[in-house]
């Protein structure tokens, strides 16, 4: 029975996120089958830990679940009578290769799902994100308003983002209750995001073998796999990192002005998925200014995320969120006295990246795409696109090190360092496509 | 491998026509280091993922894969663990999470204070499993016998009960519960009542 209302709630979910998907998609643009998935699988969590927060204001229990279901439902509509916005296309299979890469793709997926069950969830992803979801659900869906303040729940980071708790309690909603079992599933549907955005990230950049290859060697990356076991917010993040990257990369290329606003759109997620988030949409910000600095197109992506930045600054002021000091004060005066972390830090960047056991190659693509623009590569803009992408990221995740208060800080590195580089692995697995790009794959139409 | 792109492309239109021998040998050269790339890649994640030991969870099934279905599966998963490093073995324990939780449940309004021998990460993890299957009721302080300051108690704190983990009651002693192997319970308002156990 329990699996039964696992499935109605992800149908659900998976309805409310084709409806926005295909809503928020540009005009006219051709969706691939496996792109459409994957963001339904991100707008749809989005869409459901949303609703649960703001409708949580104002009902609870089995009115609030069946309020966010209709919305769910009315959304899923509203996207079926708009579906001549866009149109859905089975990623092209012209060859055999390409149907064993499906094949052995799909044998991946059910793998790290098995795995994600055979496996207990994580420290983190019990004793922060899953112990928040039995909270939210043991509130009838809401999460108290006490909880942000001086609960006895600080060890859960209360001004964390609530992405990941309300997913995981809309489906203990379905289920009656907490289901630590059932919940393992939720993870490895973010895997599949982040495959199904390689796959037809290939298609996109004009290497679809190479997106192929791309997503199927994302299993060949054991830390990713280990860490969607573990049911924490790293991999929804690194999913929709990878999003809304890719349409800057595919904006690089084609030049398709409407795929910054949607890019923007995707990328709002970010800071609700978890705090790294404002980095990386940060980063992606830059990005946008660099490459639309005349167009002045940076502005309809940065609206969506700052918008949500703002309103979420503000609840946390007014529920008066407590923070655990895990950092000094940022200011010039702390970057001074702690500058002689810096090489220390870069050693552990260094020695995490080179650590085949944990990332095989993955780090070894941008040295490759690097060498590529010295050398003069064609393609040059995309190239050094996608470099920044990944170095902007790692770069601002060293130097927070500089400002934590842990002693030894290195501990805090130790702690933490290889989930953040997990963000920005699926973008530097999909520069693959941008480097191996043979001259006679063609890029798809996107009109 | 941008010179063999470069070659790729001068050659493409060679290779339409299908008049091109030396296109094939230059095609090869492109091809051989993405190759060879791409099997070192998955060479290099199969012997990370052999580290994981996944194929050591193939043993028990299906029956192994319903039962981390259970709505308990992870925690009774990390006491099974925590208590296997302290001696007991993971198949005397059955449903360890729901034993806990149905004592902690029974306990009169109040903190519970989980005192451990010594301040190690092991046991704080003890401690985290205990606090998460008390919710909602109960609020639960980590006290440490080396560490007791980690406590934080604060002095107005209702105690509901003792948490005895690896610590033995003195002989004598009597209002003690077993809940697991390793873990006894007692009921007490004393907010001192946990010197007795660390004094031993």
């Amino acid at each position: 029975m329990e699996g039964v209302l696992f499935a109605i709630a992800l149908v659900l979910m998976l309805v409310a996120g084709a409806g926005a998907t295909v809503l928020l998609a540009p005009f006219g643009r051709r969706l691939h089958l496996t792109e459409a998935v994957s963001l339904s699988i991100l707008f749809g969590a989005g869409f459901i830990s949303l609703s649960l927060f703001l409708c949580g204001f104002v009902a609870g229990g089995r009115q609030l679940l069946f309020a966010v279901a209709a919305g769910a439902i009315a959304l899923g509509m509203t996207g079926w009578r708009g579906r001549h916005r866009t149109g859905i296309a089975r990623l092209e299979q012209t060859g055999w290769i390409d149907r064993i890469g499906a094949v052995v793709i799909a044998l991946q997926c059910l793998v790290v799902a098995w795995a994600s069950v055979r496996l207990a969830l994580g420290y983190d992803g019990l004793f922060i994100w899953e112990f928040k979801a039995q909270l939210v659900h043991r509130s009838g869906g809401r999460m108290p308003v006490e909880y942000f303040g001086e609960s006895p729940w600080q060890f859960t980071h209360p001004n964390y983002p609530l992405f990941l708790p309300f997913v995981e309690s809309w489906f203990y909603g379905w289920m009656g209750r907490v289901e630590q079992g059932w919940v393992k599933l939720v993870s490895p549907l973010f895997y599949f995001a982040v495959v199904g955005l390689l796959v037809s990230g290939g298609a996109r950049l004009g290497a679809r073998r190479w997106g192929i290859a791309a997503a199927m060697l994302f299993f060949f990356i054991p830390w990713a796999v280990l860490r969607t076991t573990a049911g924490e917010a790293d991999l929804p993040l690194a999913a929709v990192y990878l999003a809304a990257a890719l349409y800057l990369l595919e904006y690089a290329k084609t030049g398709d002005g409407r795929l910054p606003a949607a890019a923007g759109v995707i990328s709002a997620l970010l800071p609700w998925v978890k705090r790294d988030g404002m980095v990386l949409w940060a980063c992606l910000l830059i990005a946008v200014m660099l490459l639309t600095v005349v167009r002045r197109e940076w502005r309809r992506f940065a609206l969506p995320g700052a918008v949500w930045l703002v309103c979420w600054g503000v609840f946390l002021s007014l529920v008066k969120a407590n923070e655990q000091p895990v950092f000094l004060p940022v200011s010039p005066g702390t970057a001074a006295a702690n500058i002689d972390r810096a090489p220390i830090i870069a050693r552990a960047i260094f020695d995490e990246m080179t650590n085949w056991r944990s990332w095989s190659l993955v780090w070894v693509l941008p040295v490759l795409g690097l060498v590529q623009v010295i050398a003069g590569a064609r393609q040059r803009r995309l190239t050094l696109l996608w470099l920044l992408l990944i170095v902007a990221p790692v770069t601002l995740y060293g130097s927070i090190y500089i400002f934590s208060a842990w002693e030894p800080f290195t501990g805090h590195i130790g702690s933490s360092l290889g989930r953040l580089l997990l963000h920005v692995a699926p973008v530097a697995l999909l520069g693959a496509a941008i480097l191996f790009r043979e001259g006679r794959e063609t890029t798809e139409q996107t009109k | 491998m941008h010179e063999g792109r470069e070659i790729t492309e001068q050659t493409k239109e060679n290779e339409t026509d299908g008049i091109n021998p030396a296109f094939r040998i230059f095609r090869l050269f492109s091809f051989a280091p993405r190759s060879l790339f791409f099997l070192a890649f998955i060479a290099c994640g199969i012997e990370g993922l052999r580290h994981l030991n996944l194929h050591h969870y193939l043993r028990d099934e299906p029956a192994a894969f319903i039962k981390s279905l259970d709505r308990d599966a992870t925690t009774d998963g990390y006491l099974r663990e925590l208590l296997y490093v302290e001696g007991v073995s993971p198949e005397s324990l059955r449903r360890p999470a729901q034993t806990l939780r149905i004592a902690l449940s029974t306990l009169p309004e109040g903190a519970v204070v989980v005192v451990v021998p010594r301040d190690e990460p092991k046991y704080n993890v003890m401690f985290m499993t205990v606090k998460y299957l008390s919710l909602p009721q109960h609020r639960v302080y980590y006290l440490p016998c080396d560490r007791p300051d980690r406590a934080g108690l604060p002095g107005d704190e209702k105690i509901a009960a003792l948490l005895l983990y690896l610590i033995e009651p003195p002989p004598g002693m009597s209002g003690h519960w077993r809940v697991l192997p390793r873990m006894t319970l007692r009921t007490t308002s004393e907010a001192e009542a946990w010197k007795a156990y660390c004094s031993q």
